[in-house]
C-alpha cells in the first residue's frame, strides 16, 4: 500500500529502543495517529531533531486499516514552534491542548479540531507572558467546543429561560452550562456570577485575551467541565497548569 | 509458568525488547557455556545490590558519595545540571568539565504528572543556598528538546535570584554533518549562538 502524506501537529514522544521512536500526532486527514519511526534516535539520526513536540509538519507514513501504530516514512517540518519552551505558561498550557486533543475518544478525522489546535499553538507560542494564563485557558475552552462541546452560558440548561444579565447563577457540570437562579436553589455547583459568567464567555470564545482574573477558579471549571464532558480519565497536564496559574486573591463575587 | 518463560518475561519488561526478542535472548544464553548466564546473573544482582544515588548530586555511585562529588581537585565552584545520570558519563568522557553534577531525575512532564517537586529541584536550590556564594555558575545540560528547554527556563528563574551565573549549552551544528541536510530550526539555533572568531 503506497504511503499517504497529511499536515500533523506531534502532540507526544515515547522512546522505544535504542535507534526507535514512537510519535503520536494529531493528523488533518486522519485524526490521532501513533507512528514508529525507525533509526530516529543517535546522532547520525537524520530528521530526529526537527521532531520536537508541538511541530506542525507535513508527514508520510503507510497507514495499516485496524492498527494502532503505523510506520512514519518521513516528516517535513512547516512549523517548528521553537519557543514553546521559553515560557513556562507556554509549556503548560500547550501540553494541556495537546493532552486533551489525545484524550478525547472520537476517533474521527475532524478538520476543524485540527484548524482550532494550529491556531491555539500559535497564539500560545507567540502571546506575550502577561495574557497567557487567558490564552491557556481560552485555547483549552476553543478546544473542547472543536469537540463539539460548548458551555450553554446565556440560556439556563433546566428551564430555558435566558439568563438575566446580572443574574447570579450556577454551573451545572453534567447538564453542561449555566442554571438561572431560580433552578440553581438546591446549591449543587459553582456559583457563578455576571463578571464570572462574562469572563468566561470570553473565554469560550477566545475574544478575550486580556490578563484574566480568578484563573485558578476558572481552570477548576474547566477542567469539572473537561471530565464530564470530553475526556474519560483524569489529565494530568491540567494539574501542572494550575500549580502554574496566579493564586486567585478573593473570593469571586 | 516454565523457568524459560519467567526469564523471556522478565528480558520482554526491558525497553526496546518484545517477547520474541526476549526468547531468542533466552535460548542464545542456554546454548553456550553455563557459565556465561552466571556471569549476567550476579553482574544484575551486584548492580541492584550496589548502585545507588549520590547523597549530594544524585550520579549513579556504590558509596555514599559519588567519585565526582568525593573528588578534591573538582571545581565546586560549578555545577552542572543534568537530567539523566548516565548524561554525567557522557559529560565526563569529552575530559573537558571540571566541576561538579547535579542529576535531576527527567525533565518537566505535564501528561506524565511530573512537575519541580517530582525532580531533584530542591537538593539542587539547596546545595547553591548552604554554598553561601560558592557556587558562582550553574551550567544547564537539559536536553535540547522543548521539555528540556522549559525545565531550565524553570531552573534559571528559581537559580537566578541566588546570585549564581547560570548559562545554558550551546546549541547547533552537530559535529560532522553538512549544512545542507542540518534542518532549518537547528541552523537558526546555531546562528542565534554564534560567536567572535
Ligand atoms: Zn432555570
Ligand atoms: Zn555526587
Amino acid at each position: 500500500m503506497p504511503p499517504i502524506t497529511t499536515s500533523a501537529v506531534l502532540l507526544r514522544t515515547y522512546d522505544y529502543s535504542e535507534t526507535s521512536r514512537i510519535y503520536r500526532f494529531y493528523t488533518e486527514r486522519h485524526g490521532l495517529l501513533g507512528v514508529m519511526a525507525k533509526g530516529i534516535r543517535g546522532r547520525s539520526a537524520k530528521g530526529s531533531a526537527s521532531l520536537a513536540t508541538f511541530v506542525t509538519g507535513h508527514l508520510t507514513v503507510y497507514v495499516k486499516p485496524e492498527r494502532d501504530l503505523h510506520t512514519m516514512k518521513d516528516f517535513e517540518v512547516v512549523n517548528g514552534r521553537g519557543r514553546m519552551g521559553t515560557h513556562m505558561l507556554r509549556f503548560g498550557g500547550a501540553s494541556a491542548v495537546g493532552e486533551v486533543v489525545s484524550a478525547h475518544t472520537d476517533r474521527e478525522p475532524n478538520s476543524e479540531l485540527f484548524e482550532t489546535l494550529e491556531r491555539t499553538l500559535d497564539r500560545l507560542e507567540s502571546a506575550p507572558p502577561d495574557v497567557l494564563a487567558a490564552v491557556s485557558l481560552s485555547s483549552l475552552w476553543q478546544v473542547v467546543g472543536a469537540l463539539g462541546f460548548s458551555p450553554e452560558l446565556g440560556v439556563c440548561v433546566l428551564c430555558g429561560t435566558a439568563l438575566d444579565h446580572e443574574e447570579v447563577g450556577r454551573f451545572d457540570f453534567p447538564a453542561g452550562g449555566m442554571r438561572c437562579a431560580a433552578c440553581a436553589a438546591d446549591g449543587a455547583g459553582p456559583r457563578i456570577g455576571p463578571q464570572a459568567r462574562r469572563t468566561l464567555g470570553g473565554l469560550v470564545d477566545g475574544r478575550d485575551d486580556g490578563p484574566v482574573t480568578f484563573a485558578r477558579r476558572h481552570l477548576s471549571i474547566l477542567s469539572d467541565f473537561i471530565a464530564y464532558h470530553v475526556a474519560s480519565r483524569p489529565l494530568k497536564s491540567l494539574q501542572f497548569l494550575g500549580d502554574l496559574l496566579p493564586p486567585d486573591e478573593v473570593e469571586p463575587s | 509458568m516454565s523457568v524459560i518463560d519467567q526469564l523471556s518475561t522478565e528480558l520482554a519488561r526491558l525497553p526496546g525488547i518484545g517477547p520474541k526478542t526476549a526468547l531468542r535472548l533466552v535460548h542464545h544464553l542456554l546454548k553456550g557455556s553455563r557459565e556465561q548466564p552466571r556471569r549476567l546473573a550476579r553482574a544484575l544482582e551486584e548492580v541492584a545490590d550496589r548502585v545507588r544515588a549520590c547523597r549530594v548530586c544524585g550520579n549513579f555511585t556504590e558509596h555514599e558519595e559519588c567519585e565526582v562529588c568525593v573528588n578534591p581537585r573538582r571545581d565546586a565552584s560549578i555545577v552542572c545540571v543534568v537530567e539523566e545520570a548516565f548524561e554525567v558519563g557522557a559529560i565526563e568522557r569529552t575530559g573537558q568539565y571540571r566541576g561538579l553534577f547535579h542529576v535531576l531525575g527527567g525533565h518537566l512532564a505535564p501528561l506524565d504528572g511530573v512537575g519541580p517537586n517530582e525532580l531533584n529541584v530542591a537538593s539542587l536550590l539547596g546545595r547553591i543556598r548552604d554554598a553561601r556564594g560558592g557556587v558562582n555558575e550553574v551550567i544547564l545540560a537539559t536536553n535540547a528538546s522543548v521539555e528540556g528547554e522549559a525545565t531550565a527556563v524553570y531552573l534559571e528563574e528559581m537559580i537566578r535570584p541566588m546570585g549564581a551565573r547560570v548559562s545554558r549549552l550551546a546549541r547547533g551544528i552537530p559535529v560532522g554533518s553538512d549544512l545542507e541536510y542540518v534542518d532549518g530550526t537547528t541552523i537558526a539555533e546555531a546562528l542565534a549562538g554564534r560567536r567572535e572568531m
